[in-house]
């Protein structure tokens, strides 16, 4: 017998422990959606039923959690992120090394890089910019409602970034906001979230992803400009006579002409190389990221 | 249409038999949603949480045409196939 939604979503937390956190969140944000809808129209509709009896008539429709946990489990088995599909299968190092221009992962990896840019700029700003302002409006009326917007943005953030993540990089993360309690007051919310280590380790996130959008940017930018640079000599300096290196005014130095093929490979090879490290990159960040905006 | 809704339409749909616990709609639900075959938007809600809405795609509308049609054959293959036993 259950006798309330929270104890139900206990019991479905606990069933669901060797899931994967994402699903866990998914399942726990859908359960409580079903559960609050169902119990508020059969009291509408039977008044006169006790609220227990009402749920545990709702629960035996909706399924015991173990039951909703295995049809979690079940799904969840066969859908796998999108961009983790296609994860080619080759034998030898050499095929590995080169199939990354096949792997979806290392382009999502890539633009990731790049847009981690914009979006870690944008996450610190809201950050600092959030904490700041709720701490110097705490002495104001209007500063705890503010700390409670800021909090609740940052689980937007949160998911949104999790959406891009499991977009790009192929790691799973939740698809539904996170669960909390529909209830409460908002000075209770406001404690809530504020007690809550997710809502800070996002906040962190935020922060660190300043740092590393950076230096994820810098390393693509240098990284395909030399590439580059090393594929286009060749062309530079047979077709526009222009030369590599220009020592001083009148001084110039030209690559001799039996250089070029092995120009062309290392600037191939260098990008090839930076193909692999960047879907490397891309799962290492998925996975702090997992670690960082996913509860427990 | 939001989960609750379309769950009470499913019981309703098999009457006394209900062939499925709700709580297993949603879980397929999102994975439909994963594969493009449904759109959802949260919209607020008078009474209690706000809700995700789900509705039919494009591509969820053609892929259901193909799928009607496998059913259609699969259901004159088995009422043959009883029907000759």
């Amino acid at each position: 017998m259950i006798n309330s939604i929270e104890e139900y979503l206990d019991q479905l937390k606990t069933e669901l422990k060797d899931s994967d956190a994402a699903t866990v969140q998914d399942a726990l944000s859908d359960a409580e959606d079903h559960l609050r809808a169902a119990l508020a129209n059969l009291r509408e509709k039977q008044p006169e039923r006790s609220e227990d009896e009402a749920l545990n008539s709702i629960i035996e429709q909706y399924g015991s959690p173990a039951e909703t946990a295995s049809a979690y489990a079940e799904v969840e088995r066969r859908t796998v992120p999108q961009l983790s599909r296609d994860n080619p299968k080759t034998e030898s190092v050499f095929a590995r090394f080169f199939g990354v221009y096949a792997d979806a992962r290392a382009w999502g990896a890539l633009l990731y890089m790049l847009i981690a840019f914009v979006t870690g700029i944008f996450y610190f700003t809201w950050a600092v910019t959030g904490f700041l302002l709720s701490v110097s409006f705490a002495i104001f009326i209007f500063g705890l409602p503010f700390a409670l917007l800021f909090f609740l943005s940052v689980r937007g953030l949160a998911l949104l970034e999790g959406r891009l993540v499991e977009g790009l990089l192929g790691v799973r993360m939740p698809r539904r906001p996170l669960f909390t309690q529909q209830n409460l007051k908002w000075f209770e919310r406001l404690k809530e979230l504020a007690m809550d280590r997710h809502t800070w380790f996002s906040i962190l996130y935020m922060l660190i992803q300043f740092v590393l959008g950076t230096i994820y940017f810098v390393l693509f930018v240098t990284v395909l400009s030399i590439s580059l640079s090393f594929i286009a000599i060749p062309v530079l300096q047979e077709l526009f006579n222009l030369p590599t290196i220009q020592i001083r005014e009148g001084v110039h130095y030209f690559f001799p002409t039996w250089s070029y093929p092995l120009l062309v490979l290392g600037g191939f090879l260098l990008w090839t190389i930076f193909m692999n490290l960047a879907r490397g990159i891309g799962q290492l960040h998925g996975r702090m990221a997992k670690a960082m905006l996913v509860t427990d | 249409m939001y989960g609750y809704q379309i769950a009470k339409l499913l019981d309703d749909y098999s009457g006394e038999a209900s062939f499925m616990k709700q709580g297993a709609l949603y879980p397929v639900l999102r994975q439909l949603e994963s594969s493009g075959l449904l759109g959802s938007k949260v919209e607020p809600s008078v009474s209690g949480p706000p809700r995700r809405y789900y509705e039919i795609t494009a591509e969820g509308k053609e892929t259901l045409v193909v799928w009607q049609g496998v059913w259609k054959q699969m259901k004159s293959f088995v009422d043959k196939a009883i029907k000759g036993a």
